[in-house]
């Protein structure tokens, strides 16, 4: 199939087109993603698009790169650590990084033609295609996970066609449960894929920080406990990655969505830890539940020590602007946030009445 | 027309149940001294509230078949209970039959059945005991934990405190738990 090769005027689509088209402008952000979900619980027969329809798609898919960085947490001013122990200076996405060569390779397609052909509820049956995902596949795949969520299929995220991208296991560790490994997660460090992973940093955090509150929210033990063991494979394993490839600033979703759990924390009790506490449950099974929280505590922890090495540089050695740069990304955490995360750390880790695991003083 | 008749059935459940339950916390020790001085230290602190040392690990049995278990290198506690004993559940019953065989298989295995669900309530009851056991005993471990911690910093505050002067008065307030060294550099 081939695009229009000039803007088309006025651009007409046949119907058996606008489907896959308002699935593609849902799932890049640029429509309502409530909008799809008639499209997307229909079945269809094969997604062929015309010249017109290809050129609004592939028009689709670019516009829809851009306005995902720029929303997903581009606009914040920060700094980009580099190689060689260099920092860009503070500014904006576009205003560290040159634009990024973002090309959609056929997984893309492969995926629009999946949620386009079966009904959402049923791609169970559908096989994701072999091959590596382009950083900007994963900022499909992404939107496509979230736009099926949004429309009310949550569960479909856990389908095989969804099970290549690491953007969507850090996001869905309920319905995505394999382990990320480095080598996997290593063309998001740098490059382009690094830019799309900096441009998601907001969306991974909320993401985050929903993943926890529906571990917390299971009302099922085993349930609360798989999430647990899938945040600590899928998300926080990520931003472990991060900070062992010396690219901190990459996994800092997480201690946005820390941040966001040590609040609600400030303003509830014990119970928050776990909904799935039964008072007159095994003291091991309260304990598994309520410490779900430690693997996203434990890589906050980690990020504590990457501040501490950074303190460490000094004006004269190597890799010092760098350490200044790792500063200022933890500025916010170095004055409460990292003794925040340690209390919470201590509180459940521990016998005392914060944790919810042992009942209170008896008579 | 056939007769009905009444049977009694006894069927006898057997099974032998392993319960086991605890909670596992880290002793939050300042590491005043080296890991090695303070591991030491609470050694000690242990051994002098009677717990048995071997291998690294401070084990104590508690009134109430609770056991404390401490790695002291690696400042972990565990308390939990481990029992493992038979169980045996008899259930009778009357059953009407139209049959002149007398007791079937079928007759047999509903009784049975009966008594592996009465089984398991005896066993889920005697797990909420063993857990109430444990809750107990460490709801009364808290404090003497708090102390330990206590007792080991303070005695490690006063070796660090000798090791960089002449110490010239230490004071206690009991209540409080805080320490003053004066200490002449």
């Amino acid at each position: 199939m081939t695009a229009s090769p000039s803007p088309p005027d006025p651009a007409l689509v046949r119907p058996d087109e606008a489907g896959p088209l308002l699935i593609a402008s849902a799932a890049m952000g640029l429509t309502p993603r409530a909008v799809a979900g008639p499209a997307l619980s229909a079945k269809n027969a094969s997604l062929a698009l015309g010249p017109d329809a290809m050129w609004l798609l592939l028009t689709t898919l670019s516009r829809g790169a851009v306005r995902a960085l720029v929303r997903g947490g581009g606009t914040l001013p920060r700094r980009t650590l580099e190689p060689e122990g260099r920092a860009s200076a503070r500014g904006r996405l576009w205003e560290r990084h040159p634009p990024p060569s973002l090309r959609f390779s056929a997984a893309t397609w492969t995926l629009l033609a999946m949620l386009y052909q079966h009904p959402v509820h049923d791609l169970g049956r559908a096989e994701p295609a072999p091959g590596l995902l382009t950083p900007a596949d994963e900022l499909f795949f992404l939107g496509a996970a979230e736009t099926c969520a949004a429309c009310g299929f949550q569960r479909a995220v856990g389908a095989p066609v969804f099970t290549r991208s690491t953007l969507v296991r850090a996001a869905f560790p309920r319905e995505q449960r394999w382990s990320l490994e480095s080598a996997g997660a290593a063309p998001l460090f740098a490059g382009a894929g690094a830019v799309v992973l900096d441009g998601c940093r907001a969306r991974l955090a909320g993401r985050v920080a929903a993943a926890d509150k529906e571990r917390r929210g299971a009302a099922r033990p085993a349930e609360s406990e798989a999430i647990a063991l899938s945040i600590a494979s899928g998300p926080a394993a990520l931003a472990s990655l991060s900070v062992a490839t010396g690219r901190p600033d990459l996994g800092a979703f997480v201690l946005d969505a820390v941040a966001t759990i040590l609040d609600e924390r400030a303003s509830s009790g014990p119970e928050l830890w776990s909904s799935a506490v039964r008072p007159d449950g095994p003291l091991a099974e309260r304990q598994r539940l309520v410490q779900g929280v430690l693997p996203l505590l434990d890589t906050a922890l980690a990020f504590q020590r990457v501040a501490a090495r950074a303190r460490a540089v000094g004006f004269v050695d190597d890799g010092f602007e760098a350490a200044q740069a790792t500063r200022e990304l933890l500025e916010p955490w170095l004055e409460s946030g990292f003794e925040r995360a340690a209390a919470a750390h201590r509180e459940v880790s521990s016998f005392g009445h914060g944790s919810g695991i042992v009942a209170g003083e008896r008579t | 027309m056939s007769r009905p008749y009444v049977i009694r059935v006894a069927e006898t459940v057997r099974r032998h149940v392993v319960l086991e339950d605890g909670v596992e916390a880290r002793l939050d020790v300042l590491e005043v001294l080296p890991a090695e001085d303070m591991t030491a230290l609470l050694e000690e602190e242990l051994t002098r509230r009677g717990f048995a040392s071997s291998g690294g690990v401070a084990t104590r049995v508690e009134p109430g078949g609770a056991v404390v278990r401490v790695d002291v290198a690696a400042r972990k506690i565990h308390v939990g209970i481990r029992e493992a004993k038979d169980l045996e559940v008899t259930v009778e019953r009357a059953v009407r039959t139209y049959e002149e065989q007398g007791v079937t298989d079928a007759h047999r295995a509903t009784v049975r059945r009966e008594g592996e669900i009465r089984l398991d309530e005896a066993r889920e009851e005697r797990r909420r005991e063993v857990t109430a056991a444990i809750e107990q005993r460490v709801v009364d471990l808290r404090s003497e934990l708090d102390d330990v911690v206590v007792k080991v910093t303070q005695e490690a505050l006063r070796r660090r405190a000798g090791q960089l002067g002449e110490i010239q008065s230490i004071e206690e307030d009991a209540e409080t738990g805080s320490l003053t060294i004066r200490v002449r550099v």
